[in-house]
């Protein structure tokens, strides 16, 4: 028995460690997401919108968004051009590096307050194939263009590892007289506001109409968040229909007692405590479950093929050309790893509970008898 | 006929608390499937050359009706089964002007909340729900 007990228990606590874990993991994922996508919504359109980078310029000191130009595709060598590689060339706001959040292993991001010359911001896979034995300054020639390198950058961003830029991509800060088009603005997102509303505001205070694809990043931030708290009020569903059992047993209990009626009234008084417990939990757990509106069916939560539609949309999306396949494929993989991790630790959570409480439960019954051992044999 | 009895009152003790779980999470349903909308509130009127009042508001205040006729949608709180609840009042306006940045409202509509950016299309005396509320 003692050996029963003892490898329930250690189940149990396995069970729960690894269900942790999952959890802890999922919440990673949810974390990474928004630590390499920004909390922006992206108005992209690769032939460039009707917005000018100098126009930009001029608006994205207010710090409501940050905008990169239409890019090329160039060749970048060292100032000695000993090495010619191709690259992808952007000339962006001096706020863009902190919307894309870049990490950087050497300098930083241009500022807006800095000289006028010509600076740009590289991958450390480029700094490392163009200036692996220099040190000090480092100047880099774009297209035949002399530009300072004020920053190397970390490689890996998810917009860049999942997208389908497969090249190198130099950012540059935006001379302020340009006619260049900007490609993709990102507007900070806010919570309270949906990203047709913040397109709007931009567009009004630009007073400029802003027209091109539109991806929410900060919405896919927050739909995130709620696979993680639909995870914990799954998790915490055992407890709420544990409350249950309970109730419903001392509820029966009391009916069926044949005994005194103190015994029978605490059982009843139990029952009854246990049963608003549980629905006092049940309600709290539910507020845990916050889907924004946007990603429901209008009447029916369960219509199950609105979900498969989405979904089907969403494949459709991975496959499609463009910018949107590069949004689709951050939502599918990080989702997805995230989806996929709370599946797994849901039930093993359950489990491990089960495990625990049975064992207690087997405990106190060895207890019990064995308290009621010398009764017995006095009788 | 004792079996019998028993087995109806652990079923009924069971259904009741299934009922009871299930009431709790078809309120939250309810709750999650209510439209959304954001909230703008009127700024001072404002007297024009002409003698009308006016209020200025934003072009995503303005609805239309299914008359085809412009309007707001006001809202406005009310006593319901699980306490105060919102929902919105169609209310029709005359447009004065017009702009991309602004639309020029005749009357005084001024501090006043109108539901702005649904989460899908609303209709007149709807329960709607407000983000961040």
């Amino acid at each position: 028995m003692r050996k029963k007990n003892l490898r329930s228990f250690i189940y149990g606590a396995v069970c729960l460690s690894v269900s942790g874990f999952l959890f802890c993991a999922a919440a990673f994922v949810s974390g990474d997401l928004k630590k390499q996508t920004p909390a922006a919504i992206e108005v992209y359109d690769i032939q460039g919108l009707n917005v000018s980078m100098a126009q930009a310029f001029s608006f994205a000191e207010g710090d409501s968004f940050a905008a990169a130009g239409v890019g090329t595709r160039a060749q970048a060598s060292d100032d000695a051009q000993n090495k010619t590689i191709s690259a992808y060339y952007q000339m962006t706001t001096p706020n863009y590096g902190a919307y894309l959040n870049l990490q950087f292993c050497e300098g930083g991001y241009f500022s807006a307050d800095g000289s006028k010359e010509p600076s740009a911001v590289i991958p450390e896979s480029l700094s490392k194939m163009l200036f692996e034995e220099k040190s000090g300054e480092k100047i880099l020639l774009v297209n035949g263009r002399k530009f300072k390198v004020c920053g190397v950058y970390k490689d890996g961003g998810a917009l860049t590892q999942l997208g389908s830029a497969s090249l190198p991509v130099i950012y540059g800060n935006a001379p302020e007289r340009t006619d260049t088009p900007a490609e993709s603005l990102l507007i900070k997102a806010e919570a309270g506001k949906t990203a047709r509303q913040q397109r709007q505001e931009t567009a009004v205070a630009m007073g400029i109409p802003l027209e091109g694809e539109m991806h929410d990043l900060g919405r896919l931030h927050q739909l995130g968040e709620a696979l993680l708290l639909l995870g914990f009020f799954l998790a915490g569903s055992w407890f709420i229909l544990r409350l249950c059992i309970i109730s419903y047993q001392k509820l029966i209990s009391a009916y069926e007692c044949r005994e005194s009626g103190t015994q029978r009234g605490s059982a009843a008084v139990w029952g009854v405590c246990a049963f608003l417990l549980a629905m006092t939990g049940f309600w709290l757990l539910l507020q845990l479950v916050r889907i924004p509106a946007v990603y429901l069916p209008e009447n029916n939560i369960f219509d199950f093929a609105y979900y498969g539609s989405q979904i089907t949309g969403g494949i459709q999306q991975i496959n499609a050309d463009g910018r949107v396949r590069d949004f689709s494929r951050i939502c599918a993989v990080y989702l997805c790893a995230e989806t996929g991790l709370l599946v797994l630790a849901v039930p093993l959570f359950w489990a491990g509970c089960r495990s625990l409480a049975g064992a207690c439960m087997s405990l106190r019954r060895v207890k019990l008898s064995s308290q009621a051992r010398p009764f017995q044999k006095k009788l | 006929m004792k079996n019998l009895k028993q087995f109806a009152v652990r079923a009924a003790t069971a259904l009741f608390i299934v009922l009871a779980l299930c009431t709790v999470m078809a309120h939250r349903i309810e709750t999650l499937l209510l439209t959304e909308v954001r909230t703008e509130t009127v700024p001072p009127a404002l007297k024009m050359a002409d003698g009308i009042t006016v209020v200025k508001v934003s072009p995503a205040c303005i609805f239309t009706n299914l008359n085809g006729e412009p309007c707001v949608m006001l809202l406005q709180r009310r006593e319901g089964p699980w306490g105060t609840e919102l929902y919105v009042e169609e209310t029709q306006v005359h447009i004065y002007s017009e702009d991309y940045d602004f639309c020029v409202l005749e009357g005084d509509l001024s501090g006043q909340t109108l539901a702005v950016y649904p989460s899908r299309r609303l209709s007149d005396d709807e329960t709607v729900r407000c983000v961040l509320e």
